[in-house]
């Protein structure tokens, strides 16, 4: 990693042009990815990589030079021609860099004496290779343990330990090391000519020590009885209905429905639905949801984001008022909209964007039993499996993994197939059920050709009508 | 920032430093990219970007190990190589992992597209006129977020202790407008794209053509439609679906049995009318190359010929792995951090195609999908079930109608093979993963299910639009 003084030169050379501000991010990240394919391990994968990302700033415009040949003269180079490019409205003001600040805690620290802020991490230990081959080994024994049926297993543990430094001419520089391990599964199940796929997946901010509370075998298993179940499945008929969002999956819904265009460079840009309702009423009452990067070890976490602003927790909505945005750097200007701690990356060879951490709702006062039991006609989506979303008109797209009919408020039919299809701010106001229960979900968030690590929370919902789409009704 | 050749120099080197008993390949690459956006006639970001670096394979008594590295220095590489080779002591022995002998000895180093790096002042220029041309397009069209133009030259050299050594270079030019049309209210997006060798050879009339003519064409819509009905796709929603379901072709898949065709090679799984192929030669186009990126020649492969599934992707593994000939051509690596996958180039239906007008004629009642969304989310790549939202239209009497929102189609995917009845003579190709060459194509009857679009919605658009013009 780079000493304070590479990264003061490098600054330095950035500020050059007499740009706003100017940003250097330096990153090593070390990765492992082990993958089992029917029993038969497949190469490992072992990857080293590291890298610096210059950004310079003039006007709330940007360029942006990464290189990941860490001599000095390329790093300048980088830095030289993100100075000398700096995108401006109106003539530069000259040698702004001293007197910028946000008016944030330790910022207009300046270059030449940075306060150095470290966080406590548990350090990079990288376990043997076999115990980690183990691990895969035990999710997928553990799936086909499941079932005659089940005739392919796909498992693959990924171990990542990340070392980032940032440093602006607004702030201080922050430091930050860590580790993400996840283990994805995928199960294929096959009987009298049908064939099913489940999936399965868990992640952490932790290193191997994230298998203690989340054991291999449940994933291997989760996967192999989803793929199990969905054999037995029909095609859902497609149609308005009410939907009960089994615990996580609602946190999906939250982070593409409404999320994005929580994000603060949709709205400026005039391409967010939520643009014109901060501040309005516009869910259920019993709706409140925020977004949370200081959730300790979750998959979304950081002591920092990439821009070295303190994660925080914001809220979003509060009992159905749209209170909060995300906001990075950029997206909240010069101090007109508070840093949240959301400026995120996908690495050195990218500029931040204001994205989502942990999103979760928050529990209500619903039983979940009770909730189901309500409902004379209806889906009961237990996971979602992503989707898409047009932030200018709010409408969104989801697949159903795995759902079940409801009938006379009892579970009857397992489905297959069915997507939910609507409107961000409608379906808010959809929301007649809060419960109890709250359980997580982690994925890799796309925005921009960026994916983040992103993960989402939920209790049990329900929607009141929403249009499910499946089979010709 | 290195030439080609210095490249190539680089990785005969690390090759030659293979550990005793050891098979060893190198794949070294370098890309440079400069990417420029402009919004309101001004540039909000200027990208450049360098990333170099090698992946290497390490082969012993076929159990292969890899590792890479951005470290180039002799100490960095020897430490790459000293863990792939340990990486391979964990790998089970597999002859299905062992490298590609070359087909041809090695050449000069091939150059597509054109050779030295965009100027800013260029990109940006053109980047600007593109925001005028859409703009221009229509009084509708009331924004274009954003205007986007690049240029990335990649340079990569694969050379291997089985004696393959080969190096290519390759510029490209991209361009995207993204148009915001607006209407009594109502606000659509479409998104404009293009390509070529370089910028010069952007055609940017027709970007900025294609983006305000898709943002326009949704507005008014509210309609709402179910049953089962006849769809079009128009040739974006046929290359999106392509690159959707590309996957099913990999022959690594085939090996593990999760595609709908494993076991069916020789069958018919497609209405008769339909040929579909893969060609990484063509001509000019982006997905073609004269090697892949294990230095295997590219070819042209008939996946599905009049009907019967033929033949599957494959890399060198995969080949070897499902008793096939040899490798198609079609290793495909995202970049140097990873061991080659398997992957489609330039892949379209071929054979007698109908005049796209025709094909809607020949539609009672139906409906036209302009675009599709959520493929990824709402589609299953082993059982090839789909349910995806489509924007588009009506097609009443044999002529677009109605737009249409909120809809979703659902079906399988060897079921809409199977139903294809007419595919357009109006191919082109779209940069989704390497080319994916969308036509007009008719099929079905499809599972469709509309949604209300109601006032309030309508209202609510219009109010967040006008309040972020407006704050």
């Amino acid at each position: 990693m780079l000493d304070d003084e590479d990264i003061e030169m490098i600054l330095c050379a950035a500020l050059r042009t007499g740009p706003d501000w100017a940003e250097v991010f330096a990153e090593t990240r070390c990765t492992v990815r082990i993958t089992s394919v029917g029993r038969r391990l497949e190469p490992i994968i072992a990857s080293t990589d590291r890298g610096v990302g210059i950004r310079v700033v003039r006007d709330g415009r940007y360029s942006y030079a990464y290189t990941n040949t860490l001599t000095r003269e390329s790093m300048l180079s980088a830095a030289a021609a993100a100075a000398s490019a700096a995108p401006a409205r109106a003539p530069a003001a000259p040698a702004a860099a001293a007197s910028a600040g946000t008016g944030e805690p330790g910022g207009a620290g300046g270059v030449a004496t940075p306060a150095t802020h470290r966080v406590r991490a548990a350090g990079y230990r990288e376990p043997p290779m076999a115990d980690q081959i183990a691990l895969v080994r035990r999710a997928e024994d553990a799936a086909w343990q499941q079932g005659a049926a089940v005739r392919q297993v796909t498992v693959s543990h990924l171990g990542q330990y990340q070392e980032t430094v940032v440093v602006s001419s607004l702030g201080p520089l922050a430091r930050h090391h860590g580790n993400r391990t996840r283990m994805l599964a995928q199960a294929v199940a096959a009987r009298d000519g049908i064939v099913q796929r489940g999936l399965a997946s868990r992640g952490a901010r932790l290193g191997t020590e994230f298998y203690a509370d989340v054991t291999p075998e449940s994933i291997g298993a989760e996967a192999a009885c989803q793929a199990l179940r969905l054999l037995d499945a029909d095609r859902i008929a497609g149609g308005e209905m009410a939907v009960v969002l089994g615990a996580g999956s609602g946190g999906v819904l939250l982070h593409e429905a409404c999320g994005h265009g929580l994000e603060a460079d949709a709205i400026a840009r005039g391409r967010s639905v939520f643009a014109a309702t901060q501040g309005r009423h516009i869910g259920s009452g019993l709706f409140s949801a925020v977004d949370d990067a200081t959730l300790p070890g979750a998959w979304g976490s950081a002591a920092w984001d990439d821009e070295g602003t303190s994660a925080e927790r914001t809220v979003l909505f509060d009992q159905g008022r749209q209170v909060g945005l995300l906001t990075d750097r950029l997206s909240a200007g010069h101090g007109s909209l508070r840093l949240t701690g959301n400026g995120r990356r996908q690495s050195y060879a990218h500029a931040p964007q204001p994205r989502m951490t942990n999103t979760l709702i928050l529990p209500g006062p619903d039983d979940p039993r009770a909730v189901l039991e309500d409902v004379p006609h209806g889906l009961y989506a237990v996971g979602l499996s992503g989707g898409e979303v047009d932030p200018v008109t709010g409408e969104f797209l989801f697949g159903v993994t795995e759902g079940y009919l409801i009938e006379n408020g009892r579970l009857t039919r397992r489905v297959r197939g069915a997507t939910l299809i609507g409107n961000g701010p409608e379906t808010l106001g959809c929301i007649d059920a809060v419960c109890t229960d709250t359980e997580m979900r982690q994925g890799m968030c796309g925005k921009s050709g960026q994916w983040v690590a992103t993960a989402f929370g939920s209790p049990t919902l329900r929607l009141r009508r929403i249009t499910v789409g499946g089979a010709a009704g | 920032m290195i030439g080609a050749g210095e490249l190539r120099s680089l990785a005969r080197s690390v090759a030659g430093s293979a550990p005793p008993a050891c098979d060893v390949e190198v794949f070294a690459s370098q890309v440079t990219d400069t990417t420029v956006r402009i919004q309101d006639q001004e540039v909000q970001s200027l990208e450049f970007s360098e990333s170099c670096g090698v992946g290497i394979r390490v082969v012993r008594d076929s159990r292969l190990g890899f590792a890479s590295t951005v470290d180039l220095s002799r100490a960095g590489l020897g430490r790459a190589m000293r863990q792939a080779a340990q990486n391979a002591r964990f790998a089970p022995s597999d002859h299905a992992h062992d490298l590609p002998q070359p087909r041809r000895a090695g050449s000069a180093v091939c150059r597509t597209g054109r050779a030295g790096p965009a100027r800013p002042d260029e990109l940006i220029r053109r980047g600007l006129e593109l925001e005028r041309l859409t703009l221009a397009a229509h009084p509708e069209i009331v924004q274009v977020a954003p205007a986007r133009i690049g240029h990335e030259i990649s340079q990569v050299a694969v050379v291997s202790s089985t004696g393959v050594d080969a190096a290519w270079e390759r510029g490209q030019a991209y361009a995207t407008a993204s148009a915001l049309a607006q209407r009594d209210g109502a606000a659509e997006t479409g998104l404009g794209f293009g390509y070529g060798s370089g910028v010069e050879d952007l055609n940017l009339p027709l970007v900025a053509a294609e983006a305000a003519v898709r943002a326009r064409r949704l507005l008014g819509g509210g309609q709402t439609l179910s049953g089962m009905f006849p769809i079009v796709l128009d040739p974006l929603a046929t290359a999106r679906f392509l690159k959707a379901f590309a996957r099913a072709f990999s022959g690594r898949a085939a090996s593990e049995g999760t595609t709908p065709f494993s076991g069916l090679a020789g069958e018919r799984v497609a209405a008769d009318c339909v040929t579909l192929v893969d060609d990484g030669r063509l001509a000019g186009e982006l997905g073609s190359a004269q090697m892949d990126d294990e230095g295997v020649p590219r070819q042209r492969t008939v996946l599905i010929g009049s009907g019967r599934l033929l033949s599957f992707l494959h890399n060198t593994e995969s080949a070897a792995r499902t008793g096939a000939p040899g490798s198609t051509g079609n290793a495909r690596r995202t970049d140097f951090r990873g061991l080659p996958g398997i992957g489609a180039t330039n892949l379209f239906f071929d054979g007698k195609p109908g005049e796209p007008a025709d094909i809607i004629g020949r539609v009672g009642h139906g409906v036209y999908a302009l675009d599709v969304k959520g493929l990824h989310a709402g589609h299953n790549s082993v059982t090839s079930d789909f349910s995806v939202g489509i924007s588009g239209h009506v097609i009443r009497h044999g002529e677009i109608a109605e737009p249409i929102r909120q809809t979703v189609i659902s079906a399988d995917l060897l079921t809409l093979l199977d139903s294809v009845q007419a595919i357009g003579s109006d191919r082109r190709f779209y940069p989704l993963d390497n080319a994916m060459g969308g036509a007009t194509l008719l099929a079905g009857p499809v599972a469709v299910t509309g949604g209300q679009v109601t006032a309030e919605r309508q209202a609510r658009t219009r109010a967040a639009y006008e309040g972020a013009k407006n704050p």
